[in-house]
């Protein structure tokens, strides 16, 4: 039941932004949002919306506010991220999020996994195919 | 960039709309999203371009919380949990509704609430597991005895000072268990709970035909089940005879019941001889002997042939069956083994007149 409303919302979303390839994309990359937030973060703490906006930066588009709140929260409910408010000088004060130790430790073994996964397609995609039928 | 009164409204509509589509979430993940919601999204409206709105830039909240939904490890809870959860959620309302009965009820007797009548009622609850339990115990025990020695203990000396003694020594052990089992929590807890409904629970089973069958002697029916009738004036019915209007005695008959089932009344291994097949070990000797042998066979769809237990060879009880042409027709008619049939039709009959009354 719900593969439909969110299929039909990726494909609003992919029409919106006027890609046609970013369906999967963005299914993709669901399973890495936790390695991508966490790495964004051990550069440098960030808050909400600036993540999104250093995410986009690094070529993230089908990222939404929602997945990265939503994956914010759910590394803070792990304590894998902590917490800290900053004023800022135009408008309300800022949650800052900051990676725990915890936190580098997971991303460390994430970042392995990664690679491990990553070193794995390459070969598979690097065999020629195979004449078919 | 600041943030404008209409900006505030315009987060508050966001957010409201937002929660109404998680809902369904778990209430902890829900309150965690929702809580630090309000805050980001003010962030996000403060780098908002003046005339823009909030959902050209976060899409509809449908959408949003959709997303939220996908990010915010719902999937990852274990399938019993979350199964735990919806029942727990599905049956809290009437829970409450019981627990509020539960208490008026308990508030009635003069009591401030269910919980302080059930402490009450603890020790009484002890007394009554031990006393169940003595009696399963007894029961069993005494069921057991009386299939070697055909001894029943019910209603002798000795039976009621082993039923005082099982019960004083059942109803101190759980009333020590009980005391013990105060301080327990959580597994241990869980487990006598379930130890307790299931022994009610097999006490009820065990003496379920106290309702069903309340006249009938207490240990003879115990391994019976169909005590419905298989009684008469208070004595077992272990054999059936049947006559035709002649007073001829027949051989061979099958009972069925108004749905056509078989009626299994009494017990043809209860004969002096074990029950055998009489078609597939042909009697070999004279008439006489040959009645010693049961001549009842059982089959699924038939039930018991009758009479179970041919004996009572020397014809003063007037049971000896004597030839009878229906019920050896009917009986080779309805089994293919033929050849026993037909020995036994054309062995010599004693010469019995039909005035034989059965009532001898």
């Amino acid at each position: 039941m719900r593969t439909g409303p969110s299929a039909f919302a990726r494909v609003h979303y992919c029409a919106l932004h006027g890609t046609v390839d970013c369906v999967d994309r963005s299914q993709l990359l669901k399973g890495l949002l936790d390695i991508i937030v966490l790495r964004v973060l051990e550069r440098q703490d960030g808050y909400g919306y600036e993540i999104l906006n250093r995410l986009r930066a690094a070529g993230f588009d089908e990222l939404g506010d929602a997945s990265v709140y939503g994956t914010l929260r759910r590394l803070y409910r792990a304590g894998y991220l902590s917490t800290y408010v900053q004023p800022s000088d135009s408008g309300p004060h800022r949650k800052y999020y900051a990676l725990t130790e915890p936190g580098r430790k997971y991303l460390r073994q994430a970042r392995e996994a990664w690679e491990d996964v990553s070193a794995k397609m390459r070969v598979l995609f690097d065999v020629p195919t195979e004449g078919r039928p | 960039m600041t943030t404008t009164p209409d900006r505030s409204t315009e987060i508050a509509s966001y957010l409201a709309a937002v929660e109404r589509h998680l809902n369904d979430l778990p209430s902890h993940i829900r309150q965690d999203l929702m809580s630090e919601l309000d805050a980001h999204l003010t962030e996000v409206a403060a780098d908002l371009e003046p005339g823009a709105v909030l959902r050209d830039l976060l899409g509809s909240p449908e959408a949003y919380a959709r997303e939220l939904r996908e990010t915010a490890e719902v999937d990852k809870e274990p399938v019993t949990t979350r199964m735990r959860r919806k029942l727990s959620e599905t049956a809290a309302p009437a829970l409450a509704g019981l627990k509020g009965a539960a208490d008026r009820y308990a508030a009635s007797t003069g009591h401030a609430d269910a919980a302080e009548l059930r402490e009450r009622l603890r020790p009484g609850w002890w007394v009554l597991r031990g006393a169940i339990a003595a009696a399963l115990f007894v029961y069993w025990l005494s069921a057991a005895q009386y299939g070697v020695t055909g001894y029943s203990i019910f209603g002798s000396l000795p039976g009621l000072l082993l039923m005082a003694a099982v019960l004083l020594v059942c109803v101190w052990a759980s009333m020590r268990l009980g005391a013990k089992s105060l301080e327990w929590r959580g597994r241990r807890r869980r487990w006598m709970i379930a130890g307790g409904i299931a022994l009610v629970a097999l006490a009820g089973y065990q003496f379920a035909w106290l309702y069903t069958a309340s006249s009938v002697d207490l240990i003879s029916s115990a391994g019976y089940e169909d005590d419905t009738y298989t009684y008469t004036q208070g004595q077992d019915v272990t054999d059936i005879y049947a006559y035709d209007e002649n007073g001829n005695p027949l051989t061979g008959v099958y009972l069925f019941d108004q749905n056509g089932n078989p009626l299994w009344i009494g017990d043809p291994y209860a004969c002096e001889t074990a029950p055998g097949n009489p078609f597939d070990a042909p009697p070999t000797d004279e008439w006489g002997n040959e009645l010693e042998e049961p001549t009842a066979t059982a089959d699924d769809a038939l039930g018991y042939q009758y009479p179970l237990c041919a004996g009572g060879a020397d014809g003063a009880d007037g049971i000896a069956p004597s030839e009878s042409e229906t019920a050896e027709e009917q009986a080779s008619s309805e089994l293919p083994t033929e050849s026993a049939g037909a020995e036994q039709s054309t062995a010599p009959a004693p010469s019995e007149t039909p005035s034989d009354s059965p009532t001898e």
